[in-house]
């Protein structure tokens, strides 16, 4: 909007009053006072800050409204003192207890993309969304210089500087001249400890994931936050910010190149998670109508990723992922996680990052990463260091930005050792952890983890178990509630299928048509988390039950005593069952949900958790490594040294004396290499001398 | 006005009156047959009827519309927006049904201002009328710049409500027929 200067002059002046009479008559749709309420409650809570709906004042003034805009440096100021004037009626000692009230505008009608901040919104005031990346610890700002000035003539003095009106901007200044005395010779000394100083923050706020056009690097953007805005978002925080667009140079050399950065009146975080997703009135009648469809899961199974033939379980279990289960605070605290990590280990060319690609495109929050992450930040967070100005960030890595989204991670395996160590906490807990540098801090990560990781030796090896095969501890790979393998196996007849389907796809790329629209299942997605929350029934509770009772008596049963199942996999069946009924938005878990989700579990166990020398499903495999029937064969091992080392008159048992015992007892010499490597690495024996070996006591 | 332009402009409005709207029954009345359709109206069943019989049925506390109207913050917003553009490229399009429904809620806030002799609602109404005709000026001068190119024309029309979009075509028909007549025939 055009302005003629003294139209836009006289329009300041009085800003004040008209500002005055909207804070006491301004009235809403009830009847209500609604500012002279708020001041009286920030008066209570011994606030500073008076947070005003642009559109009531809109509503009250638009000229007022629109120079806000435009200037909004000049009509804050004028604002914060018709605040403090009304404060002053109101409550005489608390107005004069504080230095500067603040007036925050936030809601302002229109969201300016990250991307659309030019030149032009210089000086403007505006508003903006995004996701909060980076933190610095918070520092103090000097907003009134005091300084001492000494001459040899007339001694040393006090002054407050910048004068009467003015605050300290970005760079502090030594004033030219001292105003007691007027002369510019002697020294001037800062003196910290008499001004006066405010909280001071930067953060970065980047464009959210599901905003960057295909193709583009994500644009950021500086923020300062002050005073009483200071730490009120973490990093990985969606946060809608008002504030005054400003400029600093970019560096020292090159004075005529500028940086855009915000000034900050206003910082809302947001609270509602999948919010971003517009789902409209007709969308709606289109989510339900689809529910109502009897085959409804089928239809959404087979809408993931239609271009890739078969992996009929995994998309299953992708599809159930993306609805998720219903997270849990028990009375005392304890989060239990509703998130569904799924994990698929693959031969190269099995079409992991395909899947994981479809996953991140119509997952609500999707965001697609690699194990070794494109920032510094990694997948969980980082503290860096600003090579410019040299200050800490608190950077948030994918996981974190991911918050109640999904995170595709494609090479998994490859991901930093720091990753390793603090996805631990972000998969069951769902926070992510970190002190460094002084900065301490636990951040949200409840994010669903699909991920993809290619087996260690290139291809996956069936006679080696699934640790031996991926590079990922068990630990993390416990975590993960379905694992399936894919096997690039030749057989005629699939092959002739595939080939057929990718040749098909090749002609006729138009034919391969999701049966649900992306679009239309992304919002089908959201609708179901945001709305659908089912509860067990009783009978789905007995069949899960039944089913868990059941695995693990097996395990009595059978001679070597292998654990098929633990209550780590009891919650995954809760969880799966659970986005089984959120797929029909249904809020009660049928005893078809159950079926669905045992179904399921059971294809998990048998693909992954199969102990291959015993043929028996054996969860150990998972949760630590080695089947039961290996970790029995160790353990003899172990014995047959300490039976050695007791017999032998060195104290400890030669290789060869081992391997002979344990062959007569029927257990091979490679396993006991095997067991003695892990042994030794695990710091349960030690080799006393050459070939020699003892028990560490 | 033209008389082409009017019938146009009522079946734009007739429209709005059969558009179907939620509507959640209030009280048990029996079995409405409108047209060979039967409508029964039993109460907490959320239905879909025509927008005019869902305001004859809330008129007489029968029933209730699930939407919720247009208010004085929707246009004040609104309002903002096209304010503010400079350029016909800036100009967002209007929620459906835009015109007809901020009509009906001004006549409507009125009727009740005038019942309850309320000075706010009165205010109210007044404020959103402003805010209507200031919207209608502003968008008629886009209107009006886009008429002087057609790249302008197909650049505008599918941001403009139904009523604008009836306006454009037709002054755009006005001033081809007026250069035809002017301009010299080609040989």
């Amino acid at each position: 909007m055009q302005s003629i200067p003294g139209i836009l002059e006289e329009s300041i002046i009085d800003a004040k009053e008209r500002f005055f009479e909207f804070l006491r008559s301004f009235r809403d749709r009830s009847g209500n006072y609604r500012y002279r309420e708020r001041i009286r409650q920030m008066i209570t809570m011994g606030q500073k800050s008076l947070i005003v709906e642009y559109n009531d004042l809109y509503i009250f003034d638009n000229k007022l409204a629109r120079l806000l805009i435009d200037s909004p440096d000049e009509v804050l100021r004028q604002a914060s003192e018709a605040l403090k004037e009304f404060i002053e009626s109101e409550a005489p000692e608390y107005a004069e207890s504080i230095e500067r009230f603040y007036i925050r505008v936030r809601a302002l009608p229109r969201t300016l993309p990250l991307r659309r901040l030019r030149s032009e919104y210089i000086g403007k005031l505006v508003m903006l969304e995004g996701i909060l990346v980076r933190a610095t610890p918070i520092k103090e700002k000097i907003t009134k210089a005091v300084f001492m000035h000494c001459t040899k003539d007339q001694g040393c003095h006090e002054f407050e500087w910048p004068p009467e009106g003015e605050l300290v901007g970005e760079l502090l200044e030594k004033p030219p001249a001292c105003p007691v005395c007027g002369s510019a010779s002697g020294t001037f000394r800062l003196i910290p400890e008499k001004s006066k100083l405010i909280d001071w923050q930067r953060i970065v706020l980047q464009e959210r994931p599901e905003e960057i056009p295909p193709g583009q690097l994500p644009r950021s953007i500086e923020v300062v936050l002050q005073d009483e805005l200071v730490d009120s978002a973490r990093p990985g925080d969606r946060v809608t910010i008002v504030g005054v667009v400003r400029v600093r140079p970019d560096s020292a050399k090159r004075k005529a190149i500028y940086d855009l950065y915000i000034d900050a009146i206003h910082l809302e975080v947001s609270q509602k998670l999948l919010e971003e997703v517009v789902i409209t009135r007709e969308d709606e009648e289109r989510i339900k109508t689809l529910a109502r469809d009897p085959w409804i899961h089928k239809k959404i199974i087979a809408s993931i990723a239609p271009a890739i033939y078969g992996h009929w379980d995994i998309k299953e279990a992708i599809a159930l992922a993306l609805f998720g289960g219903v997270p849990k605070v028990t009375p005392d605290g304890t989060r239990i996680r509703g998130d569904i990590h799924v994990l698929i280990v693959g031969d190269p060319g099995t079409a992991k990052s395909q899947l994981l690609q479809y996953v991140a495109r119509i997952a609500p929050r999707g965001i697609y990463t690699t194990g070794k992450g494109a920032t510094a930040a990694g997948l969980t967070a980082a503290v860096i260091r600003d090579k410019t100005t040299g200050e800490y960030y608190l950077e948030a890595g994918a996981l974190v930005l991911a918050d109640g989204g999904v995170a595709a991670i494609d090479e998994i395996d490859k991901m930093r050792d720091e990753d390793r160590v603090a996805i631990h906490e972000a998969m069951e807990q769902q926070t992510v952890s970190i002190a460094k540098a002084g900065i301490v801090a636990r951040l949200n990560a409840r994010t669903t983890v699909i991920a993809a990781g290619n087996p260690k030796f290139g291809r996956y090896l069936t006679n080696r178990t699934l640790a031996d095969n991926i590079n990922l501890p068990v630990t993390i790979l416990s975590r993960f509630d379905l694992i399936f393998i894919l096997k690039d196996k030749p057989n005629p007849d699939e092959d002739r299928r595939v080939a057929h389907h990718i040749l098909q796809v090749h002609k006729e790329t138009e034919k391969v048509k999701p049966e649900i629209e992306p679009e239309l299942l992304k919002k089908y997605i959201s609708y179901a988390r945001r709305y659908v929350r089912p509860h067990l029934t009783s009978e789905a509770i007995k069949l899960i039950e039944d089913f868990y009772v059941q695995m693990r008596r097996m395990s009595l049963e059978s001679a070597d005593g292998a654990i098929p199942i633990t209550l780590r996999q009891l919650e995954a069946l809760v969880r799966l069952a659970e986005a089984h009924a959120r797929m029909a938005l249904r809020n009660e878990v049928t005893v078809e949900d159950a079926e669905a989700a045992i179904r399921l579990m059971k294809a998990f166990l048998e693909s992954a958790g199969l102990d291959i020398e015993s043929g028996k499903i054996d969860i150990d495999i998972i949760m630590t490594g080695k089947p039961r029937s290996k970790q029995e064969k160790f353990t003899r091992v172990m014995e047959i040294i300490e039976q050695l080392e007791s017999e032998n008159e060195e104290g400890c048992a030669k290789l060869r004396d081992i391997q002979k015992r344990a062959l007569s007892e029927g257990i091979e010499s490679n396993i006991v290499e095997e067991a003695i490597k892990t042994m030794r690495r695990d710091g349960i024996i030690y080799e006393k001398s050459l070939g020699c070996y003892a028990i560490v006591r | 006005m033209d008389s082409r332009l009017s019938i146009e402009l009522e079946i734009i409005e007739l429209e709005y009156l059969l558009r179907p709207v939620r509507t959640m029954i209030l009280r048990d009345a029996g079995v409405l047959e409108i047209d060979g359709q039967r409508v029964e109206l039993q109460k907490g069943v959320e239905t879909e009827l025509p927008y005019w019989l869902a305001k004859q049925l809330a008129a007489k506390e029968l029933a209730k519309l699930v939407e919720t109207p247009i208010t004085l913050e929707d246009i004040a917003r609104l309002h903002f927006s096209v304010v503010s553009a400079k350029t016909p490229s800036d100009l967002e399009p209007l929620p459906q049904y835009f015109y007809q429904e901020a009509k009906t809620v001004i006549r409507d806030l009125e009727e009740k201002a005038r019942r309850e002799l309320n000075p706010a609602l009165f205010e109210e109404s007044q404020k959103m009328t402003q805010y209507l005709i200031d919207i209608i000026d502003k968008r008629l001068t886009m209107i009006l710049q886009s008429l002087r190119s057609p790249t302008s024309i197909a650049e505008l029309s599918s941001r403009l409500a139904p009523e604008e979009a009836l306006l454009l075509t037709h002054f755009s028909q006005v001033l081809r027929a007026w250069k035809n007549k002017i301009l010299p025939k080609p040989a």
